[in-house]
């Protein structure tokens, strides 16, 4: 066991000497209000260099470029956070949600096709939510039918993070109208390059286009495109979810970590003779964040325990998700309120950051992406309250 | 996990069984009939040697360290268990630690065995804190001290045969330990909790020898009795937490109202995850303190981010549950407002939520 930590300790080490000579240097100030075309290149060189050292996909298996133990993962997603590196967001699908259905539903040409793809840069997105299927995911209406070797897609998903920039979209659509919900439903890999096929940015209140509508018409998808067997999509679309949870979070715990240092910094630091530190509220409230900072680091620990212990987390990682998305907007809410009023004056944001950016009124904006998104909340609580307390499910509605 | 961690798990195992035996619903009314004692309980515990866990070795201890009692003090919380445990074996007995050879050798055996127990005065007669401006007074006599004046909230003070004192002097706050028959008076506070007895004790006059000086004074002193009595109330009120997470689910399963466990309905399952989730929070929190106080490092940090989110919780999970329970939990007959009002107490106990978070703010400043 002590070998194995001073193993690990050895690699932490090298993962730091590496983020640190490797993070673009001002690539923060560089990504202050850049254009798409910036963003997108950005990423792609970043990635690039993620690849050249070895951590671009650290989770996936050796074969594929991954090969990385657990604790490794952990170490690596720990130290990125610490030194604030900037996230690969913009192959923030393809790495974990695109990987993991492939890893775990995909034949062998599949998977050759796209897992080196992916690594190269390949961007997917994911089409799932419809504008009348978003917490019941279920009744999503977009078809699929069956014509020769392909299937004629037709509907509408909306949500779908990075779509303009994408080439392949996870793609959920119903293959049978007349089975249960659950069991009409077939999962695809789509090319958005297909006829018949448009993406339209959304605005959001942010003033961003981070997501996108995406239109079916006609178009076609082959075949060998389908994941796993026809019907059986629900099935494979829970892995694609559960990339969600878990690993991420130790970024997340690492970045708010890294972030609280900028909310204490703002505070202590004096402003037209001004030093927000000296007021006890804000001062109570830096103090009051900072704990929710500790047992958000604890829980994932915890987390990572349990990931240790039984290679996969259950819904203790929708615990988490609804904390740390409330506790995201307390914190640039605290953000806002050292600032006063002068943090509603507009000021670009900054891209491939996440949720703790430093731009508070943007991070507050951003949150609720964070309390909506992923499961709202609310669908999270009667989960917990269901799996984690054993209440009675609510009544079917038919 | 290490080896340490699961022996801690089966400690809890054996902590949970034992009290649920021990402390059961039954026994907690009964020993609140009594005005907060339960002798017998106490009795158990010793003859466990839970009250030997933290004194060391050459006393007839474990020498263990502050994780060790912590699935005992989750426990003792989940029972709403009484007794002066978390006051004696965990606080006193701590602050011992760094009292002279004399003192040590004098109290910690019997205190080992549970044959004597002991206490700590932190707060002065008035207001609730900041302990550091205590209303006892040390004065120097001849070559040894003179304690004047009175302390409340002294955990089962009308028990204890020893009694640790934080005072102040005239360049800073010093710890003295004394005996039971050298407090001048020790009057019953009729607290609304009723599951553990606390004191008000007065000392006029009282002079003893150099040895009852604690070796730690100043800022240190206070930060570190402060944080062991935080730590204590944060295990509590996590227990309590965890407890009332469980009881009011069961609740909700078995309790029918419009054909339906009201347990289904979304707003009511929505106050239960929430509960839930102030529960695990609360975990998470005291368990770093656990680690801290066991490493040596960050305990002031720790220790205040545990007693802030844990006895906030606590406080929220026993209204939730109130509410959840609905018109049984208004009643005496049913057990939850012996909760509701102990996990009160305890977020207001020896620093409330806005006091630890300026020990907070403070540390962050460096």
């Amino acid at each position: 066991m002590d070998e194995e930590l001073e193993a690990l300790e050895s690699f932490r080490h090298e993962v730091r000497r590496w983020f640190g000579e490797h993070i673009p240097s001002g690539w923060r100030e560089s990504m202050t209000g850049a254009t798409e075309d910036e963003y997108v290149r950005f990423q792609h060189d970043w990635l690039a260099t993620l690849r050249e050292g070895g951590y671009a996909a650290p989770h996936w298996p050796a074969e594929w470029g991954g090969g990385f133990s657990l604790a490794e993962q952990i170490v690596i997603y720990q130290e990125s956070g610490r030194m604030g590196a900037p996230r690969p967001a913009l192959f923030y699908i393809s790495l974990n949600h695109a990987a993991a259905t492939l890893l775990h539903a995909a034949n062998e040409r599949q998977r050759s096709e796209h897992l080196p793809a992916i690594l190269r840069g390949e961007v997917w997105c994911q089409g799932f939510s419809e504008p009348n299927a978003g917490s019941d995911l279920a009744s999503l209406q977009t078809r699929a039918v069956r014509d020769g070797d392909g299937y004629v897609v037709n509907g509408q998903k909306i949500w779908s993070s990075g779509a303009k920039h994408a080439e392949w979209c996870l793609l959920l659509a119903r293959t049978d109208p007349d089975a249960p919900k659950r069991k009409g439903i077939s999962y695809f890999m789509i090319d958005l390059r297909s006829v018949g096929v448009e993406v339209r940015p959304i605005k959001q209140l942010t003033g961003d286009s981070e997501f996108c509508e995406i239109f079916f018409d006609d178009a076609i998808v082959p075949v060998e495109n389908r994941l796993g067997p026809e019907n059986e999509g629900w099935a494979v679309a829970q892995s694609t979810l559960s990339a969600e949870r878990g690993l991420t979070m130790v970024e997340h715990a690492e970045r708010i970590s890294s972030a609280f240092d900028w909310v204490l910094a703002l505070a202590t630091t004096e402003v037209d003779g001004r030093v927000p530190y000296r007021d006890p509220i804000i001062r109570r409230k830096v103090g009051a964040l900072r704990a929710e900072v500790d047992v958000m680091q604890q829980m994932v620990a915890s987390l990572v325990q349990s990931l240790l212990q039984h290679g996969g987390v259950g819904v203790e990682a929708s615990v988490l998700k609804v904390y740390f998305s409330e506790l995201a907007r307390r914190f640039a809410d605290l953000g806002l309120a050292i600032g006063g009023p002068m943090s509603q004056v507009f000021s670009p944001p900054i891209l491939g950051t996440g949720v703790q950016s430093g731009n508070w009124m943007h991070d507050w904006m951003s949150s609720w992406g964070w309390t909506i998104g992923g499961g709202t909340n609310e669908v999270l609580r009667t989960q917990i309250a269901e799996r984690a307390l054993g209440l009675p499910r609510e009544p079917v509605v038919p | 996990m290490t080896s340490e961690d699961l022996d801690r798990v089966q400690l809890a195992e054996v902590a949970r069984q034992v009290l649920a035996h021990e402390a059961g619903p039954d026994r907690l009314r009964a020993a609140v009939d009594q005005g907060g004692n339960d002798p017998d309980l106490r009795r158990v515990l010793s003859e466990l040697g839970w009250y030997a866990i933290l004194v060391p070795e050459e006393y007839g201890g474990f020498s263990g360290r502050a994780g060790d009692v912590f699935p005992l003090l989750v426990e003792m919380g989940r029972r709403a268990a009484v007794g002066p445990f978390g006051a004696s074996a965990v606080v006193a007995t701590r602050a011992l630690m760094v009292g002279s050879a004399a003192v040590q050798q004098e109290f910690l055996p019997a205190m080992a065995t549970g044959e004597s127990l002991a206490t700590v005065a932190l707060l002065s007669s008035v207001g609730s804190m900041p302990m550091s401006s205590s209303h006892v007074t040390a004065s120097r006599s001849g070559s040894g001290w003179r304690l004047d004046g009175s302390s409340t909230f002294v955990p089962f003070g009308r028990d204890a045969d020893v009694v640790v004192v934080l005072a102040a002097s005239n360049d800073a706050p010093r710890g003295f330990v004394l005996k039971r028959d050298e407090v001048t008076r020790c009057e019953p506070l009729h607290t609304w909790d009723a599951t553990r007895r606390f004191d008000t004790i007065d000392l006029e006059g009282v002079e003893f020898g150099p040895e009852r000086e604690l070796a730690l004074s100043g800022p240190e002193l206070v930060d570190d009795l402060g944080a062991l009595a935080a730590y204590w109330l944060a295990c509590d009120s996590l227990g309590m937490s965890q407890q009332l997470v469980e009881a009011t689910s069961a609740y909700g399963t078995e309790r029918v109202q419009f054909n339906r466990p009201i347990g289904s309905f979304q707003a009511w399952k929505h106050y239960a995850a929430d509960m839930h989730i102030a529960s695990e929070a609360a975990r998470a929190g005291a368990e770093r303190a656990a680690r801290a106080l066991d490493r040596g490092a960050d305990v002031v940090q720790a220790t205040s981010v545990a007693k802030l989110v844990a006895g906030d919780a606590a406080e929220s999970v026993a209204s939730w549950a109130t509410q959840l329970h609905g018109g049984i939990a208004y009643t005496w007959e049913h057990d939850t407002h012996f909760y509701l009002k102990r996990a009160k107490l305890n977020q207001l106990l020896f620093g409330d939520g806005d006091y630890h978070c300026d020990r907070i703010a403070g540390v962050l400043e460096g």
